[in-house]
This record gives structure tokens, sequence and C-alpha cells, in this order.
């Protein structure tokens, strides 16, 4: 059957059609937007954090006590840690990385308050601390021990002489220059030189858009509550975790071991939003695929049914099997791509909608293409199994008296 | 009538039970993702204490750097926490009708006998008036007063679960609770309360848990009771005792105030900019005089707690809603073509357009009612499973009767739109039309 | 023409087997106009689908114009029906969506046939039943003589070498009837072939030739002498001229 005629019959009862082009184009849009969102959130989720995040054990300890001292617990602890077999490095630190909880501050190129400063997070642990991370220096220096010092609560120490900063950081700070030796400036505007540089490494805030920017200055953090940042063998993190909490427990009954978490979950815990959402849109994106493909599936065989008569005569008048199939892929094609054309422009409108009510990122524009095949693919599988129906529809119909 | 409809309408139902699964199933699917995240966008936008959000206000003073505005996407906005002292003064003071400062911190608590583990416990330090503010209920006891905030008394209230832990939820009202090294006594026993969202402290999260006990604001020195939440400072300064980083210009405590009507508020910001005036003849609050306070409401739109996924993903599911509405109208349209026969049949026996277009309505509310019980349960489904993903406690996201009903009804109402189409169609068919054999 | 052999044939359900045809054997000659007559349950209908070849049989031997068709697949039976088989159906069967153009058009498309063919020989045959003005209108907007008039077209569109008709007037009031009729003898008389399954006895006594089927089996063959009136002659558009012969 021919475009034209298949076209004017489509036209004169519309309604049908025209419904299932309209739910096409709906699920289109929202299918395609969704999706985009979804691979947006996973792209985020996957990152390269520029640790070695699966291997990293981060403990939490509180002591408590008139006559605690805090800093021989904490020696005590990390030597005991270090002791333990399958451990590589260990350090205290006064903030976990990609937890959501950090300090973050302003640097400056000049000691001058009234321009701007680049805002990072900020490090402080000893010189194991790259370490115990797994994470690279790309050029420069790690700390000395020399240059490493327990700092308690009250201590009011003045900037670091040395510190590392990433990549990133240097680059909002130094632009194209070298940032290697130079000098950068606290809010307080004393100076800090810059020995190392680190390729790259993610932060505390996994949404905040400067996650890259990190400085790291070398102390031991010896307040109330410690976190020490421990590395181990590949392979051996969940054995060795519940080893790790239960001698650091019985070796001091003065300090409480909050808990031990591996970075892995403590950063996945930070993705959770996004990973909820990518979650919760795929299943809508699924649901929504198969609703459509099922009504595709059901008006088709429907129609099928309906035009049982016709579809008799028309053997009887010389179409071939083929022929009947081709007729019901056709118009099933026609429509898909009424509605497809509809809903690329749907899709548009909602993209942009998303955009400027939701500052989301622009929607990428090879979604769309994708999109549309993929979508006529979908039908053109839904309609195959009524088409074969339709075919196997003996022509002798033709002559029957109902 | 009514019966004979629904009977009518349960056979048509049976007789083709794949075409009936499907359209029960597309409004059950829709009621549920919809009712999903409308309950979810209700719950966080809807008033948490409506009995009196518009007398409740959050403080927020500017006394950051004259040099930049706190929030540079928001230049006109001040930071919405006070400094140690601003607070306490302003707690003093007592102008309004009554007022807490507030913040997070953490204690270790020493159970008695010797086998338990001292743990650390979250706690909120506030003033005496909170529990009142945010009528906060007890099961034991109550909060304490004004004379016990300014006597420093050293007092606990407990949430339910601490003191189940610690006494096994009997009433302890009276007994000693040794954290930090020194002894509480609890004064009260508080019920679960979940306030949803958790608007008195959105920067930590709308939907954290709550806090374990609650201690007072004036033992902060004391114990030195760091905060837990977030600090902002832009001033560089020495700071080598806990006392000098109370007198500093960081920024961490939260305040509310209650007023005694919400017209009052004018007259509170007349109070407070004084107080500011003050201040800056002190060489301190040097940026231009911006003080703000917010209502319940106001508080919660200024923190955006209905976070932007919760938005987008209302949009997208209200689109799903009605991607479904479009499958149900067209299977029901081509489920009446098929009708037509015994329609025209009805018709030749006597029955009105009005007799056969009701009986369709009744069928398709049938259907929509159908669908929006089973679109309920997968409602259910859909809260539990965005408390799971999100690591929300469980039942926090509650289908509450009104969102029930709604459901119902929406469904019904849906299935009814839909059908409204397809049964003006199927009532043209002229009576006898198709009795003929062509 | 048309030369049935020995054709049986078995509809089989799991309880019952029918016996439709046993043992038919007829033939047809070019240029003949049969009708076929029976009680209902003589087997015309399958008569008419095994002719049509529209169904397969499972004994005898078939052959039409000159092609022994017996042993032909689904494809083929398709294409062979197509080229030499004209079909007019008692419920006319037009498609309702379609318009009458497009309606004469489908037994074309399957052809195969270039658009500018098929436009004039759906013009001719509209012509040729006097609906050519009715082009754009569909099904409904017509009476039914007219609706079977579309029919008569759509058969002719592709000039077949034969034409099966099931009961053409069944759904027709007096006039009509004799519309279609005198139609079907016009296209006799330009020398198609004809086959008529009517229980109408008026009718068949308008064809050349009864043959009378029962229980399968053809149980009376006898030609027709009636008077004829003349017909008047028609003309189609390539200037074709259908003469009246009595």
């Amino acid at each position: 059957m021919g475009f034209g005629p298949m076209m004017s019959s489509l036209m004169r009862s519309k309604t049908g059609p025209l419904l299932v082009a309209l739910q096409i184009a709906v699920t289109l849009a929202i299918v395609i937007n969704s999706l985009f969102i979804v691979v947006q959130r996973v792209e985020k989720i996957n990152r390269e954090t520029g640790m070695d995040i699966n291997n990293v054990v981060v403990v939490y300890v509180r002591g408590f006590g008139d006559n605690l001292d805090v800093v021989s617990s904490i020696t005590n602890d990390i030597n005991l840690l270090k002791s333990i077999p399958g451990v590589v490095a260990a350090t205290v630190s006064n903030h976990v990385p990609l937890s959501g909880s950090g300090s973050g501050t302003g640097l400056r190129t000049i000691a001058d308050e009234t321009i701007d400063s680049v805002n990072t997070a900020r490090y402080r642990w000893g010189e194991e601390g790259l370490e115990a991370l797994g994470i690279e220096l790309a050029r420069g220096r790690n700390f000395f021990p020399e240059e490493v010092n327990y700092i308690l609560p009250d201590d009011n120490i003045p900037a670091p002489p040395s510190i590392l900063v990433t990549q990133d950081l240097a680059d909002d700070l130094f632009g194209e220059e070298d940032a290697l030796g130079k000098t950068v400036y606290w809010g307080s505007m004393e100076p800090s030189t810059i020995v190392g540089i680190i390729g790259h490494m993610q932060g505390s805030w996994v949404s905040w858009d400067k996650l890259n920017n990190v400085v790291i200055q070398p102390g031991k953090p010896a307040y109330t509550t410690n976190k020490y940042l421990i590395r181990v063998e590949d392979g051996m993190r969940d054995e060795l975790m519940p080893i790790i909490e239960q001698q650091l427990g019985e070796s001091n009954r003065l300090r409480i071991v909050k808990s031990v978490r591996s970075l892995e979950e403590i950063a996945s815990r930070s993705y959770r939003r996004d990973r909820g959402m990518a979650i919760i849109l795929t299943i809508v994106i699924t649901l929504l695929i198969a609703l459509t493909a099922l009504v595709i599936v059901g008006l088709s065989s429907f129609h099928v049914a309906q035009r049982t008569k016709q579809i008799g005569t028309r053997r009887a008048l010389g179409a071939k099997r083929m022929d009947i199939v081709r007729q019901f892929m056709l118009e099933n094609w026609l429509i898909t791509t009424a509605g497809a054309l509809f809903g690329v422009l749907l899709t548009v409108v909602v993209a942009y909608w998303l955009e400027v009510s939701f500052e989301l990122p622009r929607l990428d524009w090879r979604y769309l293409p994708i999109g549309v095949v993929s979508l006529w693919i979908l039908s053109a599988l839904a309609v195959l199994e009524p088409a074969r129906r339709a075919a196997s529809v003996p022509p002798a119909v033709a002559t029957r008296s109902v | 009538m009514f019966n004979y409809n629904v009977k009518l309408a349960l056979k048509s139902m049976r007789r083709n039970p794949i075409m009936t699964s499907l359209m029960v199933a597309a409004i059950a699917v829709g009621i549920g993702v919809s009712m999903t995240t409308l309950t979810v966008h209700y719950m966080m936008s809807g008033d948490p204490i409506p009995e009196k959000s518009d007398v409740l206000f959050a403080v927020a003073m500017d006394s950051w750097s004259p040099l930049r505005p706190f929030d540079e996407d928001y230049p006109e906005r001040p930071p919405h926490q006070l400094t140690f002292h601003d607070a306490e003064r302003l707690v003093e003071m007592a102008q309004a009708k009554r007022q807490t400062a507030m913040f997070e911190s953490s204690l270790i608590i020493e159970p008695d006998g010797q086998d338990e583990l001292p743990f650390e416990a979250g706690a909120r330090v506030a003033s005496g008036d909170f529990f009142a503010m945010f009528n906060v209920p007890f099961i034991y006891g109550g909060g304490w007063d004004r004379s016990a905030d300014e006597s420093r008394a050293s007092v606990v209230v407990l949430t339910r679960d601490l003191n189940e832990r610690l006494f096994g939820g009997e009433d302890s009202v009276g007994r000693r609770v040794t954290m930090q090294g020194r002894q509480f006594q609890v004064v009260g026993v508080i019920d679960n309360w979940e306030p949803t969202p958790r608007f008195y402290d959105p920067i930590n999260g709308g939907f954290q848990e709550i806090n374990e006990m609650f201690i007072p604001y004036s033992l902060t020195l004391g114990l030195e009771l760091g905060s837990t939440g977030s600090d902002w400072g832009w001033k560089s300064e020495d700071i080598t005792s806990f006392e000098q980083w109370l007198n500093s210009e960081a920024l961490w405590v939260q305040y509310f105030v209650e007023l005694d009507n919400p017209r009052d508020r004018d007259e509170y910001l007349s109070y407070l900019n004084a107080y500011v005036g003050e201040q800056k003849k002190r060489g301190r609050f040097e940026r231009p005089l911006n003080n703000e306070i917010y209502n319940v409401m106001e508080w919660m739109a200024f923190h955006e707690v209905v976070a932007n996924d919760a938005k987008v993903l209302l949009g997208l599911s209200f689109m799903f809603l009605l991607v479904c509405l479009l499958s149900t109208i067209a299977l029901l349209l081509t489920k009446f073509v098929g009708k037509t026969v015994e329609i025209s049949l009805r018709r030749a026996l006597g029955a009105s357009r009005r007799v056969i277009f009701k009986q369709q309505i009744v069928e398709v509310a049938l259907i929509g009612f159908a669908g929006g019980l089973i679109g309920l349960g997968l409602a259910r489904l859909g809260l539990s499973g965005i408390e799971a993903v999100y690591d929300a406690p469980p039942g926090l996201v509650r289908l509450d009767w009104v969102m029930m009903f709604s459901a119902i009804g929406i469904s019904i109402v849906s299935g009814m739109i839909a059908g409204l189409y397809p049964a003006w169609r199927v009532c043209q068919v002229p009576p006898a039309a198709q009795l003929k054999t062509q | 023409m048309l030369q049935m052999t020995h054709i049986q044939k078995v509809y089989r359900t799991e309880l019952i087997e029918t016996h439709a045809l046993r043992e038919l054997t007829l033939s047809v000659a070019p240029g003949e106009f049969v009708a076929l007559t029976g009680p209902s349950g003589s087997g015309k209908t399958t008569f008419l689908n095994i002719a049509g070849l529209l169904e397969s049989f499972e004994d005898g031997s078939y052959v039409l114009d000159g092609k022994d068709v017996s042993r032909l697949n689904d494809n083929e039976r398709s294409t062979y029906r197509n080229q030499k088989i004209g079909f007019i159906f008692q419920s006319f069967n037009l498609i309702p969506d379609l318009n009458l153009f497009d309606n004469v058009d489908v037994p074309l498309r399957y052809r195969g046939l270039p658009a500018s063919d098929r436009k004039q020989r759906i013009e001719n045959a509209l012509e040729i039943v006097g609906l050519a003005s009715r082009m754009k209108h569909i099904p409904a907007q017509l009476s039914g003589g007219q609706q079977q008039r579309v029919a008569i077209a759509r058969a002719l569109a592709g000039e077949p070498r034969i034409l099966l008709a099931d009961e053409p007037t069944g759904n027709l009031d007096t006039a009509m009837a004799h519309q279609v009729m005198d139609l079907l003898e016009q296209i006799h008389a330009d020398g198609t072939t004809i086959v008529m399954v009517t229980h109408d006895p008026d009718l068949a006594n308008r064809a050349e030739r009864n043959i009378h089927l029962i229980d399968g089996r053809v149980a009376a063959d006898e030609l027709v002498f009636a008077a004829r009136e003349p017909v008047p002659s028609m003309q189609s558009e390539t200037g074709e001229l259908l003469a009246a012969q009595s």
C-alpha cells in the first residue's frame, strides 16, 4: 500500500494515531532529557579522584577525660596502625576528602585584602599523607619530617613555609605560569611557598565547582576529634577494617573509636543525591519505554483484529504476506515518525526549561538523533508480532459472510 | 441502577483482561510515580509548624567583611548565622516573646557501669525557650527555664531513643548522666519529633536525623563545646584559646525568635538595627546596615529546602502521568470501538445516549479506581525506595490521609477525563447500525 | 480457462472432518458466463475459494488459464491471483478509510505498476461503471449499488482473465441489483469470463450456463436460453467501443 493512500487513510480516522503519536512525543521528551541527566550524574560520580580510593580506610577517634594527652595518643595510634600487617601508610588529617566535610579558605598571589581570593579546600597532614591516600606528586617535593609538627587547637601557628597545591589550584592562581616555588598569601596575609604540585586531587565537597582546588599544609592536627587516613594493600581492606577497629579500641580505653569506614563508602555517601537521581530517572525511563512499547503492541494487535476482513480482502486481491507486514510496519513508522518529529520539538522545549529553571547543563544535541533512531527501532520491534499475525490472516477470510 | 452499571462494567472489563490490565497498569504506574514525587515535594515544601510558622523568625545580621559580600551570588543577603557573642547578647536582652540561640555539637557520654563503653552523642545546644517555641512534645518532664540558662545549670533533655539506650525507656527525670566528665540532670525526655523538613536548621541538611539531646547554650564556654556545623569567618584573627574563639567574628550560631504576632516583625527588625548601630560604634559591623528576619516559610525558601532535583522530578513525573493518560485514552478508544456492536444493540433496545455515556464513565471510573489503589501501593514502594536511596530515616517521608485520598481522587478523575472522548465517540453509534451483516 | 479435475477439499478440526468438495470436476471455457448454484452447505463458497486460489486443496488438479496451479506456494498464488482473477464479493469489501480511487488502486499496487499506468486504468475502470465523477469520495458516501459498482471497477482495473463473483447482488435492492447485473452482462459481452455464485434462480438465469452443486459435487450442468434486450453500448476514454451483442 502506498504512502499517499496510507496518509489519507490515517487522516480520516486520526484520533487513535494522533494519541499514539502524542504519547510517543512526550515519551521521547522525557526519556531523552532524563537519560541526559542520568549520564551527567554517572559521569560526575565516576570522575577521577586522584586517590587510591578503594584501599583507604578512615578512622574517626575522640579522646575524652581531663588527663588525656592527645599527642601521645595519636602517636601511639599511628605507630600501632603501621605495625598491622597489610597497612602501607597512615597519617592523621584535619579532614577527610570527599566526605562533604572540610575546611575552605582563600589564597591570593598578592598580599592585598581588596582583591578577590581563589577558593580552595585545605587539608593538613604529615609527610605520610600523600602515601596514605595514594596521591601522586607531579612536580616538586613532599614535606620533610622536620616540617611536620603536632598542632593543638589553641596553637596559633604562623603560616607554614612550605605547602602543596593541586595543578588546578595553581592554574587558578598563576594561569600559564609555573607555580612551583612561587609564594601565595593566606587570609591573614601571611605567605607560604609552593614546594610541590599534585597532578590531580579532589577535595571535600563533590558538588562544588572548585572540587579540584586543594592546598595542603604540613602538620599533625591534634584536636578533640581526629581522623586517621590509612592505606592498605590491594584487596586487604575489608579483612583489615575490623582488625583495625579492634586493635585501636583495645589499646586505649580513654580514646573512643567513633567509626571505621572505607573512603570508598564515604565518597559514595557524598554522592547519594546524584546516585538517587540517576536511579530514580532510570526507573522512570524504563517504565516509560515499557509502557509505550506495550501500548504500541496492544493497539496494533487491536487494529489487526479489527481489520481482519480488510486484510483478507487485500490478500484476495493479490497481496503477499510480506505486503501485509510491510503495510502495518509502514503505518506504524508513519505514526512513530510523526510522534518523533513533535517529540524532538518537545524535547528541546523541555531541555530549555530544565536549563533555565534549574541550572542544569545544556542538552548535548547528539542525544536527539540517537533518541529518534532508538525510537524507530523500538517501535518496529513492538509492531513486529502484530504485523506477523496480520500477515497470517488467510485470504479466504474475504469470502466469509460475517 | 448504579449497581447494574458496576456489574456491567466489571463484565466488560473481564471480557478483555489484557486490555483492562494494561489500562489499569498505565494509570497505576502514572499515579505511583507522580504521587511519589508529589509526596516528597509536599513534605519538603509543606508548612512544618503551621500553627505558628508566621510568628517564628530566623535572624540574619550582616557583620561580614567590608570588602566583599558574604554571598557573591546573592550580594544583598546577610550571613544567616551569628557570632557567639551577638547571639548571647540578644538572648540576654530578651526583646522578643521567646528566643533561642543554638548550634550543634557532640559530647561523650559515660554510661554507668563498667561494661559500657563511652560513646559520642550529638547534641543541640540551645536556650530554654527552644522547646516552647517549636512546640516540642515531651513524654516525661519538660525543658529548662531562663533561670537555668542564666545559672548555667547542667541539665539535659533526652530524646526518646537516647533515653531508651541509657535508661531502658523509663521516666528518667531527675536521674543523672555523666557527660564530658560532668554530671547532668535529666529534666525531660521528648517524644519522636521529626518536623519535616527540619526547618530550624536547614544548613545541616533538611532531612537529617534530629539530635539526640539538648543542653543549655550557656554551657558552651564551660564545656568548650565546638560546633559540628558550619562556621564562617572573614577576619584573620589571633585565636589561642576557646574564649577568644567565642569572642571572634566567626559566624556559627543560629538564632530564632518568636513574636506575639506577625505584625510585630518590623518592630523587632528596628530593634535589631538599633543593636547593630550600637555595635558599629565599637568598630564592628563595618558593612552597611543589612539585617533580615525570615518567617518559617521564607526561611525554607531562602535555603531552597526543596532541592532542584526534587522540582525536576516533579515536573518530569507529571509529564509521565500525561503519557499514562494518553495511553489510557488510546487504549480506551480502541476498546470502545470494538464494542460498537454491543452498544448499537443496546441502543436499539432503548438505551439513550446518556445512559450509554454514563455506563462508559462508570467503567472508566472503576478502571481509574483500580489503577489508583495499585498506584498507591506503588507510591508506597516508591517512597521507601527514595528513603533508601537518599539514606533518609525510614518512615520520614510518608503518605498521610490527605495524599492518599488525593491519589485515589486524581486517579478516578484522570480515568474519567481519559474516558470522556472515547465514551462520547461510542455514544455516537446509531442504534442498530452495526446489526446488518455489512 | 478454468479446469478442475477431481478436486477434494477437507476441513479438519479437532472434533470434525468436513468434506466440503468431493471429486469436483468442472470446466469453464474462455468467454463463458457461468452461474454456480446450490443449497447452503453445498460447497459453493469453498469452490469459490479454491477457484480464486484463496485456499489450497487436498487432492485433484486445477488448471487456470493454461497453468497448473495445484501446487503453488502462497506467494505464487497471490501473484497469479492478482494477475488473472477479479473478485466481486457479496459485502463489497471496500476499504472504508480509502476513497474510491485508492480502493480501485489496491490490486494494481500489488502488481507493482507505475503510477501513470495505474491512474489510467483506475480512471477507465471507474468510467466503465459510471462513477468516475466520485473518485475522491469514500465508500460511506455511496449507496450499496454504487459500492458494488466500485468493487466491480476494482476487479476490472487489472484486466483479469476471469471474474469470480460471490452473490454480487445479495446485499442490494431490486433496482440496484438490476444495475449491477446489467453491468456484468456488459462486461461479459466484452469477452470476459465470469463465474458467479448465487442462490437466486432469477439471477442464475441471466447467465449462459448453470452448474448446480450438491454435497460438494456437480449435480447438474445445463445451458440457459433466455431472451435478452440489447444493451446500450458504452464508450471508455481510450475509445474502445463496447458493442452490445445479443
